[in-house]
């Protein structure tokens, strides 16, 4: 059940990492368009809160709240070691 | 404002480089065993392969209780450490009838599932990793908890001083440069510190108030008169029991479990003690064992042990005393289920990491400056030995203590000793190898060792016993090929590690006022 | 030359940096001691719940001075404004403790 929050987390924080000029030179070559560099911004907000009040609903305020700090540290590990990878 | 070293952010970051630079080495150490301390039940129970079954609350109380009524009816008290959720087997202690000093050690002994003295080697498991993380060793534990605060106490610090500092937090949020040299560590060292800076935070801060009765008292002693009496407010107590003569066998000990778990809302007793035994004024008191309620200090229970009736419940704690609970509980995680322990675990890893990346860091940065790189001076000699020493030497202390466990022969008089000074022996080895060496042969050597260590003991596993890799897989066995994996992981992180030291190209430093050298790093 | 001037270190510096961890270490040992007796003493909830509380703050307490000794613009200002916060309490709280003790 906590693997929901886990992917969102994975998704937003790539999508936040998308929305970053540095890293789109990186991945792509070159800029992305500013339309979807916000678009990519706020989608990535949205699904890191989304990630975060999702582990406090599955699984208590409490308890979730702890489960919300490792879901957020595990996805933006994942995609700072991926898009490391990826770019060399 | 201009503080020590001009503006904010450069006087920040003069703090923040000498407040980890100073405790840097025994932080690393601090940060490794809390890492492994999250698993100490399962590394106690690899340690112990002997021992299998299956774990059940109230029949481990019944046969450890059997056991204890055989062989050492007429003690004072008795205790006993059931196993928790992740471990099997219980621990039972005793005191002798009229003996006044408390030496625990001499009168324990471990049993099984079935009340059997377990018959295992000698081992103090995982328990001594877990204990080193604030006990240290070789010492007085007073001075310990006292040296492990202070390293607390800067590691707070240093994690104010570098989010102030920190100039590009969320630009740099993602980035990780390989093959930049400086650029490179100071990139690990921001993104193991960033992505997991709510744990860290947690974790130091957490870890202080775990011993604020020992680091600051004053409260206590400016609002009472003497500690007992804080005690007795905090904690909850009852006068203690006094024989009475009239001799009363210990009530069935199943119905008091079964009351305390409705009092505790489903949780399991995690420990028992029983004063005066066999006494019909015996008093059996119920500790709640990890595993449910993230306060660390639950209601203890207690019942009169030879009618079984059960003492009214403490009253509620207030605010503050749940707040304390909970950050106790919070820092050791003992609540945790296995995938909430396992993202503990690798921001426990992550923080270890930022420890060594600051360390390294601050030589790469230095390397640069140095006025002949040929001959550094001496505090730049010293750091860069002391970090290969600890960098490379601490994962080779954890694996040659892991492989003592397994080598060192079954029989053997203090063998738990042993299998600790194999720690210290591998840590104290790499220190003289560190000073021995060139820095670069330092690395090598270290990692290199560290690398053969972690990947040996799945071998020597294979070798010494039947509960290896392989066959644990096919059980499912998942503590035992759990720990072996994870072995393999480390030795294959370390082997990558060595393998990009050896691929180092010369580090080429400009010399002042001279041409072009070549040094190596 | 060079080498030898940017070797060694003035002395006023070295005696700065000292006060300024000086006052860091024990002035803010000593702040953090003063704030958590004064929660224990005057915060109006029940005795424990106050000495609880003041143990917890007491960390914050000490990491804050810890930052602002580096952060002030001299080390003696971070001495004049410890006493400023902390000669009162101290006295505050020695009153109040020789007060109930008579």
């Amino acid at each position: 059940m906590i693997l929901l929050p886990m992917l969102a987390s994975l998704l937003g924080f790539t999508l936040l990492c998308l929305g970053m000029s540095r890293h789109q030179r990186d991945l792509f070559g070159r800029a992305m368009s500013p339309g979807r560099t916000v678009a990519a911004k706020w989608i990535g907000w949205t699904l890191v809160v989304l990630a975060y009040g999702g582990s406090m609903l599955i699984e208590g305020a409490a308890l979730g709240a702890v489960y919300g700090v490792g879901v957020l540290t595990f996805g933006a590990l994942v995609v700072a070691f991926t898009v490391t990878g990826m770019s060399r | 404002m201009n503080g020590v070293n001009g503006g904010l952010r450069q006087s920040m970051a003069w703090l923040h480089t000498w407040a980890g630079l100073l405790v840097g080495w025994l932080l690393l150490a601090i940060f490794a065993t809390g890492t492994s301390a999250y698993f100490q039940d399962e590394i106690t129970r690899w340690m112990q392969p002997e021992i299998t079954g299956q774990r059940q609350i109230t029949l481990a109380s019944e046969r450890a209780l059997d056991w204890l009524q055989k062989n050492q009816p007429g003690a004072d008290s008795w205790s006993i450490t059931l196993p928790g959720p992740r471990a099997i087997a219980s621990t039972v202690y005793w005191k002798p009838a009229g003996e006044t000093r408390r030496s625990l050690r001499d009168h324990t002994i471990t049993l099984d599932g079935n009340g059997e003295p377990v018959v295992s080697r000698a081992t103090i498991g995982g328990f001594f990793l877990y204990r080193m993380h604030f006990d240290l060793h070789y010492m007085p534990v007073l001075w310990a908890r006292w040296i492990v605060g202070f390293c607390a106490m800067f590691m707070l610090v240093a994690i104010i001083s570098g989010v102030i500092t920190h100039k590009k937090i969320f630009a740099d949020f993602f980035t990780l440069r390989f093959g930049k040299g400086q650029r490179s560590w100071l990139d690990a060292h921001n993104l193991s510190a960033v992505l997991a800076l709510p744990f860290h935070a947690m974790i130091t801060f957490t870890g202080l108030v775990t011993l604020q009765s020992l680091y600051m008292p004053w409260g206590m002693t400016v609002a009472y008169p003497t500690v007992a009496a804080y005690s007795a407010d905090a904690y909850g107590s009852e006068a203690p029991p006094v024989r009475s003569g009239n001799a009363a066998p210990v009530a069935p000990i199943a119905e008091m479990i079964r009351q305390a778990r409705a009092a505790w809302g489903g949780a399991e007793p995690g420990y028992i003690d029983i004063a005066f035994p066999g006494d019909a004024n015996g008093i059996v008191r119920m500790f709640r064992g990890g595993g449910d309620g993230m306060a660390a200090r639950a209601k203890t229970l207690q019942f009169d042990a030879a009618t079984g009736h059960m003492h009214p419940v403490p009253a509620a704690k207030g605010a503050a005393s749940e707040t304390e609970s909970v950050m106790v509980g919070l820092h050791a995680g003992r609540y945790a289920p296995y995938l909430l322990r396992w993202l503990y675990f690798l921001c426990s890893l992550a923080g270890t990491v930022m420890v060594a990346t600051g360390l390294i860091l601050w030589t790469a940065k230095r390397r640069v400056q140095l006025p002949d790189p040929e001959r550094p001076h001496i505090g730049f000699r010293l750091v860069e030995r002391l970090n290969i020493a600890s960098v490379a030497g601490l994962p080779l202390a954890f694996a040659c203590h892991f492989l003592a466990n397994r080598l060192l022969p079954l029989r053997m008089d203090g063998r738990p000793d042993w299998e600790v000074h194999a720690f210290f022996i591998a840590w104290g080895g790499s220190l003289v190898l560190a000073c021995l060496l060139s820095p670069r042969r330092g690395w090598l050597a270290l990692l290199a060792a560290s690398t053969a260590a972690f990947a040996a003991i799945p071998v020597v596993d294979a070798l010494t016993t039947d509960r290896w890799l392989v066959p644990s897989l096919l059980h499912g066995d998942w503590v035992f090929a759990g720990f072996d994996l994870t072995m393999i992981a480390l030795a294959g992180a370390l082997g990558f590690a060595t393998w990009k030291v050896y691929k180092r190209p010369t580090v080429v430093v400009r010399r002042k006022r001279a041409a072009t050298r070549e040094v190596s790093a | 030359m060079a080498r030898r001037k940017a070797a060694g270190i003035q002395s006023t510096r070295v005696l700065e940096i000292t006060s300024r961890a000086v006052a860091a270490v024990f002035g803010g040992y000593a702040m953090a001691a003063l704030v958590a007796s004064a929660f224990a003493r005057w915060l109006p909830v029940a005795r424990v719940e106050a000495v609880i509380t003041g143990m917890l703050s007491s960390f914050a307490v000490y990491a804050t001075v810890v930052i602002l000794a580096f952060a002030m613009r001299s080390a003696t200002r971070v001495w004049l404004w410890l006493a400023a916060f902390g000669l009162p309490l101290a006295g505050a709280l020695a009153w109040s403790m020789h007060g109930s003790a008579a």
